[in-house]
């Protein structure tokens, strides 16, 4: 037990009076001489006993009283946490849930704002000489302010100026961090409020390391952590998500209209009816590029077909945007599409030297990314969107990877100690640097492939782009050809097309395949971290097999991508849909900036130094102005990560469109900046995946003790007020005090007759 | 005229006479009967003679006539000696004014000497409190009714009472038979005192006990917070009195029925005066008393 007002207690020499005044009044007795002493002296005999009984029992009525009522101006409480309802200073630290599930709206408000208006009411009962420290919390804790403490005027602008991000919900970050800044208070009592929702998934998030916390602030007797919610667990929010904006599987290529797969998700609680859906591209909307889905039941998703229109190439940023519920964080998705004039690609290999042309390690992979006739359409070829270059091993030079958007080395030795042989080192050093930019590289093998050459300067211990170490060769007769084991594709991957049918299609194709010869990988080595293998034969060796480095992709083929090993290549209709999924595949992970989810790091590497270098954030939303300017956050000069200057930033708080460009240059327009580079941010859908909000109860069973929950509303301000208190124990010392008083007046009458 | 002889008292005791309840014998004769027949001329009845008689008073001519011895008896008038004992100690002190228990009891002893006196019997005064304070001899001057109320009036309160052995020394030191008047407030031992009167009365006096009380020390109405002071000992005590009030008036009446028992089991005349009365209307209420039970 603790006192609110402790020196109240001195309160208790009031004990004195009724002592004083027991010797006080003896001292005022009236002298009377008297005659039969000895008949008083039988009759005090008689009631002696009962009258100091009586006496003492008043006596100790009335000092139990004066040390009651001392007890009750003391204000005796449970906790020292209820000491703000003395008057004493608290530090309070207020923490808004900031993911996009707070915009929803809940009655004639939305949570946010139910938030504001509880905090201020809140921040109105704090007592005099208390500090505030506000923290806006998604998933990650963001001091806000205000910069003193005690300046409830910037505390007050500092609410009233909040906004959702676009981040989730994940609680424990942010309660630790204003326990601690709770801690650095000087005030003996510490309030936390959490202006929330309470979405249950907020919890489950990292729901132990929360639980370990939530006892270890119980535990701490002057922190007191009280949640508000600000929205109501019965009410049904209706919601839909756009999730995904997928290509088919093309290459996005300028004055095309390309087809995009457009995935909304209703994660609501009830069905949803006539949404619109409409598809933008760098912020424009496109004439037509709009659909109406009738009909979406809870939980289900629905994918809508648009298509967009890409006139110019570059960057494009393509948004899909729904609208009709009630969370509006979500009804946007961003998508960066690099939208190509032309897409390169080099062939290194054997040129054509006689034999049959199909046994040319390029001709069945050249022709199989154009759909026309070679002799016939040569016009058509040319001013065809991919632009191909075959190249010998020994002619394959640095330059060569300058202009090209994904490289193919089939059946290509590396050198040896001829010189006029293979790929030289200094190729194989700027094919490492072009895939750690993005580039796109795909292996095939052949008898021209030297084992130890291929490991020493590709391996693992080379250029690091084998994604596994070849160990050896095995083959097999026509008779009993190795296949591939279609059920071994890892979905989602290059070899499993997003649409269905597209999909069946080729795994119908690429199970017919058979292949006498392959080499084998060690899947169990060093140099296998990183790798993973695509496909399978049906006796389980590695046949496909893919290796991210840095910013490209390697597909390594454990067979010849000609008619040498095998039959991989020998039918059009598989060969055509592999080499467009593989160059679909690896010229989109060539996109400067691109999609990132709220919160993510974006991290440029820029070509030079600079003196500093800015990030420029999205237009707010309630941003009303005209003007072109957006709001830019300096991130100084970058640093050196070993190899190159590297800027990143994690104040990726809201979805939209963000820059990172040199300090004072000019915001890029569109997705087309030649100072910087350009992301899209997308929301974290995960936020509304489940938009349960936890119940008191569900509260307890996930806390493991029942927290304190006040709703936001009119009664917050009484019941914050009232829980400050509820510790507190004068009530009942008062109840008692006045029953004991009636007591001691009745005892006092009683004493007062004589028996 | 001295203060304790008031004209209305007197005249109201002289009205109604005093009538002792007794005949004493006296050395005048007076209006009172002697209560030793055989000595006076006038005869009054006879009565067989008993060992131990006189023989000197059988009547022979009755013996003559009837063979019996009886013996011939007289009754002769004689005036009275009336003791008066004042119990002057500290106790007496209480009260104030007309109340004060010692002054009206010396209103008392000097209606009374001066109602004997009148009646031309005598009267002797003796002042007590644990010893004898004052004696005046026994007189029937009317002048002695003055040296009486100055010795009442030089008589102050001192001392504890000792009433007891002061009574059993006056019965051995009275001889002839007479009244005995005792006025006190017997705040003693019960028990010396109840002895003492019975002895006055084995010496065949008439005893009255006046028990001067004044009313506080019956009924006890005091309140507050009250340091008692003790009147004859050293002693106090703090207390409320309203408390103690009904075991006090317990006491008291178990205290008064003692006295009022004790007197009557031994033929002593019990005349309870509160000082709050007027002593004439108690006086006179007391004599006409007296003179009714006197004609039974």
């Amino acid at each position: 037990m603790t006192f609110l007002a402790p020196l109240m207690m001195l309160g208790a020499a009031a004990v004195s009076i009724p002592i004083a005044l027991h010797f006080f009044y003896r001292a005022r007795y009236q002298p009377l001489p008297w005659a039969p002493m000895k008949f008083l002296r039988e009759a005090i005999e008689q009631t002696s006993r009962r009258l100091k009984f009586q006496e003492w029992i008043l006596l100790a009525l009335r000092c139990l009283a004066i040390l009651l009522l001392a007890l009750a101006i003391a204000r005796p409480a449970e906790r020292s946490v209820a000491a703000a309802g003395a008057g004493e200073p608290i530090d309070a630290v207020f923490v808004f849930d900031t993911s996009y599930s707070m915009a929803a709206a809940d009655g004639d408000k939305t949570r946010l704002e139910r938030a504001q208006d509880a905090a201020l009411a809140i921040l109105d009962t704090l007592p005099n000489r208390s500090t505030i420290q506000i923290f806006g919390c998604a998933d990650r804790p963001m001091f806000l302010g205000p910069v003193s403490p005690d300046n409830r005027d910037q505390a007050k602008q500092l609410i009233q100026n909040l906004d959702v991000t676009s981040l989730s919900t994940d609680f424990f970050p942010g309660l630790a961090e204003a326990l601690q800044a709770a801690a650095r208070g000087s005030a003996a009592a510490k309030e936390i409020y959490l202006f929330s929702d309470l979405q249950k998934s907020g919890w489950e998030r990292q729901l132990n390391a929360l639980r370990g916390l939530y006892e270890h602030i119980r535990q701490q007797q002057k922190v007191n952590l009280i949640f508000i919610r600000c929205g109501h667990p019965e009410r049904r929010i209706s919601n839909v998500a756009v999730v995904d904006i997928a290509l088919h599987a093309t290459i996005p290529h300028a004055n095309t209209r390309v087809p995009l797969d457009v995935t909304l998700k209703n994660t609501g609680r009830e069905s949803i009816r006539g949404l619109r859906v409409a598809l933008e591209i760098d912020g424009q909307a496109t004439k037509g590029d709009a659909a109406q889905v009738d009909f979406i039941d809870a939980g289900e998703t629905a994918k809508v077909t648009l298509t967009g229109s890409l006139q110019e190439a570059g960057l494009r940023l393509v948004s899909a945007r729904v609208d009709g519920d009630g969370i509006a964080g979500d009804n946007i998705l961003y998508r960066v599409i690099h939208v190509r004039d032309k897409v390169r690609i080099l062939l290194v290999a054997h040129p054509y030297a006689g034999q049959p042309y199909t046994d040319a390690g390029d001709w069945l992979v050249r022709w199989a990314f154009f759909p026309f006739d070679a002799q016939r359409d040569k016009e058509k070829i040319e001013r065809y969107f991919i632009e191909v270059e075959s190249v010998s091993p020994k002619d394959a030079s640095p330059e060569k990877l300058a202009k090209a958007d994904v490289v193919y080395l089939l059946n290509t030795p590396t050198r040896t100690t001829d010189p006029l042989q293979g790929l030289s080192p200094a190729f194989i050093a700027q094919l490492k640097e072009f895939v750690r930019r993005g580039g796109g590289l795909v292996i095939g093998c052949g008898e021209a492939v030297n084992i130890d050459g291929y490991n020493r300067s590709l391996g693992v211990q080379g250029a690091g782009l084998l994604p596994l170490t070849i160990t050896g060769v095995r083959q097999t007769t026509e008779a009993t050809p190795f296949t591939p084991a279609i059920d071994s594709v890892v979905v989602p991957s290059v070899l499993a097309p997003p649409e269905e049918g597209q999909r069946q299609a080729f795994h119908n194709w690429l199970r017919r395949v058979t292949l006498t010869k392959m080499v084998e990988l060690d899947e169990t080595g060093p140099g296998s971290q990183g790798a993973q293998v695509l496909l399978r034969t049906t006796d389980g060796q590695p046949l496909v097999a893919s290796r991210v480095v840095g910013d490209g992709e390697v597909i390594f083929f454990a067979t010849s991508l000609d008619e040498t090993w095998g039959r991989l290549m020998s039918e059009g209709a598989l060969a055509a849909p592999l080499n467009m999924y593989l160059l679909a595949h690896l010229t989109s992970r060539k996109v400067p900036g691109g999609t990132r989810q709220a919160g993510d790091v974006l991290t440029w590497y820029p070509p030079q130094p600079e003196a500093s270098f800015e990030l420029i954030l999205p237009r707010p939303r309630r941003d009303k102005s005209v003007s072109p300017e957006r709001p830019r956050i300096k991130l100084g000069p970058g640093k050196w990560d070993g190899e190159r200057w590297m800027v990143s930033t994690a104040e990726t708080l809201v979805a939209g469109e963000y820059a990172i460009v040199p300090l004072g240059a000019a915001a890029p327009t569109g997705l087309m900046s030649e100072t910087g580079v350009v992301f899209a941010v997308n929301p974290d859908l995960r936020e509304t995946e489940n938009l349960q909000l936890a119940s008191d109860s569900e509260l307890e069973q996930l806390l493991g003790a029942r927290p304190t929950v006040i709703p936001a509303g009119a009664g917050t301000e009484s019941a914050v007020r009232e829980r400050r208190t509820q510790g507190e124990w004068t009530e009942y010392v008062l109840v008692f005090l006045l029953f004991l008083l009636v007591g001691e007046a009745a005892w006092a009458w009683f004493c007062g007759q004589a028996w | 005229m001295p203060t304790y002889l008031k004209p209305d008292i007197l005249a109201r005791a002289e009205a109604l006479g005093l009538k002792a309840r007794q005949i004493v014998e006296g050395l005048r004769v007076g209006d009172h009967k002697s209560p030793y027949k055989g000595f006076s001329v006038e005869f009054v009845q006879h009565r067989e003679y008993v060992p131990g008689d006189d023989i000197r008073h059988i009547d022979w001519k009755s013996y003559g006539r009837s063979e019996r011895y009886t013996i011939k008896q007289y009754e002769q008038e004689t005036n009275f000696i009336c003791h008066l004992l004042l119990d002057a100690s500290n106790s007496m002190r209480y009260g104030s004014g007309a109340t004060n228990k010692l002054e009206y009891a010396k209103l008392l002893a000097a209606s009374i000497a001066y109602m004997v006196i009148r009646q031309r019997d005598t009267v002797a005064l003796r002042i007590f409190n644990n010893g004898w304070v004052a004696e005046l001899p026994p007189s029937s001057q009317l002048g002695h009714i003055h040296a009486i109320t100055h010795t009442l009036e030089d008589t102050q309160p001192h001392d504890r009472t000792a009433m007891g052995p002061l009574l059993d020394e006056v019965a051995d030191r009275i001889s002839r038979r007479g009244i005995i008047c005792v006025i006190s407030d017997c705040l003693d031992e019960l028990e010396p005192i109840l002895a003492g009167l019975r002895h006055l009365r084995f010496r065949g006096h008439e005893v009255i006990l006046f028990h001067i009380l004044h009313p506080d020390e019956v009924q006890f109405p005091l309140d507050g917070n009250i340091r008692f002071i003790g009147l004859e000992e050293h002693a106090e005590l703090l207390t409320r009195p309203h408390l103690l009030r009904p075991a006090y008036l317990r006491i008291v009446q178990h205290y008064l029925a003692a006295i009022q028992r004790g007197c009557d089991g031994s033929g002593v005349d019990y005349v309870r005066l509160l000082t709050d009365r007027p002593l004439a209307p108690a006086l006179a209420e007391y004599l006409v008393k007296r003179l009714q039970a006197n004609k039974r």
